[in-house]
């Protein structure tokens, strides 16, 4: 494939890794990265597969209308995913397993103020876009959340963690002194 | 309408429960003069001009000024206004005049009445430092030959304040701020640091009191107080500071339940928050998986609609007769109308067991309860009659008395 072949597959979808042997070449692979930059992209590798990203948004004019639309919930479920695929085993020392998946029930039960099947349906659209993977009820992070900057992703999830430890820590300290008041 | 308006429009008078001595009214009077010296120096409009001067005295090494001298200590007001304000001070017993050589002095309450204002003149007292203020005041109270009760005072409002500022810090918890859960954090820390300084510079006070278990007790609560309080606030900081990273690393794993936990505090708009701009749209309209869209069809064309029973046409709701099984009310006041002679209500009831006697006993009440009027008479006896029969011992003697 040429180099022009690659970047329009990558415009329009992902690769598998082992696909295109070509990407190895830093030539070849530098002229397919400034053809995706060109047009605002910009590539990675995510669950094995090479995927073409979007770079900073850009300031869009009135009246745009993107094929996609993330909104807050489909944000939300993206780091839960994140969260438990990723965040988790990073911080214990484990390297993120391509193939890890968790279960439907575990993420509903992070939403469980909404309906299940409005949570099905945010899946079912994450999964046709990219951002998530996996068959049924077993969830995988697709290429788009897995090519997510991992440095920045694992900072804000570690500044979440440590408000979590102090709020929790804090209030076990003061719940204690309450007590030994009352 | 200012205070002292209020108790000259004739509002009741302040009375006493107890004794004048018993109360701490006394000494606060002896305060009075001191404190109307103060009031003296704040009060109208050349208040500013007041303080002003007697600073500058105040920090004049001469001790002693003829009005010319102040004048020069005070180049930016002009000589005739400083001889008013000298007037002024005066008058209001806030400077003395030598009776040999005609100079001025300051009289040393009103130096020291100065040096309070001068320690106060930062306008507010930041939360943060209230402790040391406080600690500094009982320095003063001490000093000045303050009564213990009044020291013991200024340190429980110390300790108010500590404990306060653990009150903030687990309000704060819920909030998603961490700038304010960590500048609370560092308030309290810094009064808790102050107040365990506070107890090292009191010690002495402390020790002198040792045989008061009221000084033991607040000196123990001072303590628990530092170390809970003070010990949260610690953690707060050193977990929200840049430094936490390094600490969480080796302390602040979580675990899959903790996670959840978290998961739940950050709600939606939290979490979304974790990934917004790290990961954006496709940049193209994804393929439709044919097969995929033909299995949804497929099941969609197989859903029936829930189809929940009709309801029954409108209509009156049947009527039924009532039924025509007699209560056991009613066959009770049969059987009294038809009573022949007087007979004991015992006799009445006490037929089959105990079970059935209690039931006859109720329904007898019952029946006398609704249809008194028209059965026999009942002469209540305050006795009780041995029966003896029917699983009944002992009944009442009370009497259906049938006739005349």
């Amino acid at each position: 494939m040429t180099a022009e072949e690659v970047a329009g597959l990558l415009v329009c979808g992902t690769l598998p890794a082992d696909a295109c042997p070509e990407l190895a070449d830093a030539e070849f692979a530098t002229e397919v990265d400034q053809r995706l930059a060109a047009v605002g992209l910009v590539r990675a590798l995510g669950s094995g597969r090479w995927v073409a990203r979007r770079r900073e948004p850009d300031e869009a004019p009135p009246g745009f209308e993107p094929f996609h639309r993330l909104h807050q919930a489909h944000l939300a479920l993206l780091a839960a995913v994140y969260l438990h695929l990723v965040y988790l085993p990073t911080q214990a020392g484990v390297t993120p397993a391509d193939d890890a998946t968790i279960s439907f029930d575990e993420l509903a039960t992070t939403f469980s103020g909404y309906k299940r099947r409005k949570v099905q349906a945010w899946v079912s659209e994450l999964r046709r876009s990219g951002h998530l993977g996996g068959e049924g009820d077993a969830i995988a992070a697709g290429p788009l959340l897995a090519a997510i900057d991992p440095v920045v992703a694992e900072e804000r999830a570690e500044q979440a963690v440590r408000s979590y430890l102090v709020r929790r820590n804090v209030r076990d300290r003061l719940g204690e002194e309450r007590d030994a008041e009352d | 309408m200012d205070l002292h308006d209020a108790e000259t429009l004739g509002t009741p008078a302040i009375r006493l429960t107890t004794a004048k001595e018993r109360t701490p009214l006394p000494a606060i009077e002896a305060a009075l003069p001191l404190l109307q010296l103060l009031g003296a120096m704040v009060q109208g409009s050349r208040a500013p001009y007041r303080l002003a001067v007697l600073r500058a005295l105040q920090g004049d090494g001469a001790g002693r000024w003829r009005t010319r001298q102040v004048q020069q200590l005070v180049p930016w007001m002009e000589p005739a206004s400083v001889t008013t304000i000298v007037g002024d001070l005066h008058r209001a017993e806030l400077l003395e005049r030598d009776e040999i050589d005609g100079r001025f002095r300051l009289p040393p309450r009103v130096r020291a009445l100065v040096a309070l204002i001068d320690a106060l003149a930062t306008g507010d007292v930041p939360v943060r430092s209230l402790v040391r203020v406080i600690g500094h005041a009982m320095a003063l109270a001490r000093a000045a030959g303050a009564g213990e009760d009044i020291v013991l005072g200024q340190f429980r409002s110390a300790m108010a304040q500590l404990r306060l500022g653990g009150e903030e810090l687990r309000a704060l918890i819920n909030d998603h701020s961490d700038a304010a859960l960590r500048e609370a954090g560092e308030s309290v820390r810094e009064n808790a640091r102050a107040m365990e300084l506070l107890l090292d510079q009191h010690q002495d006070f402390f020790i002198a009191h040792r045989q008061d278990t009221l000084f033991l007790d607040v000196e123990q609560e001072a303590l628990e107080l530092v170390a809970t309080v003070g010990g949260a606030a610690g953690e707060v900081v050193t977990l929200l500071s840049d430094l936490a990273g390094t600490r969480l690393r080796f302390a602040g794993r979580i675990d899959r339940r903790e996670l959840r936990e978290m998961m739940a505090g950050l709600g939606t708009d939290g979490l979304a928050a974790l990934v917004e701009g790290l990961t954006s749209e496709p940049a193209s309209a994804p393929a439709i998986d044919a097969a995929a869209a033909m299995e949804a069809l497929g099941e969609l064309s197989q859903r029936t609609p829930a189809a929940p029973p009709r309801l029954p046409p409108v209509g009156p709701a049947p009527r039924s007769a009532p039924s025509e099984v007699a209560s056991p009310t009613e066959v009770m006041a049969g059987e009294l109308r038809s009573l022949e002679s007087s007979t004991p209500v015992a006799h009445l009831v006490a037929l089959v067991d105990w079970a059935t006697a209690v039931a006859r006993h109720t329904d007898l009440v019952d029946a006398y309860a609704r249809h008194g009027d028209d059965l026999p008479a009942l002469k209540l006896v305050n006795q009780v009659a041995e029966v003896g029969q029917a699983g009944v011992a002992r009944a009442s003697a009370s009497c259906i008395k049938v006739g005349p």
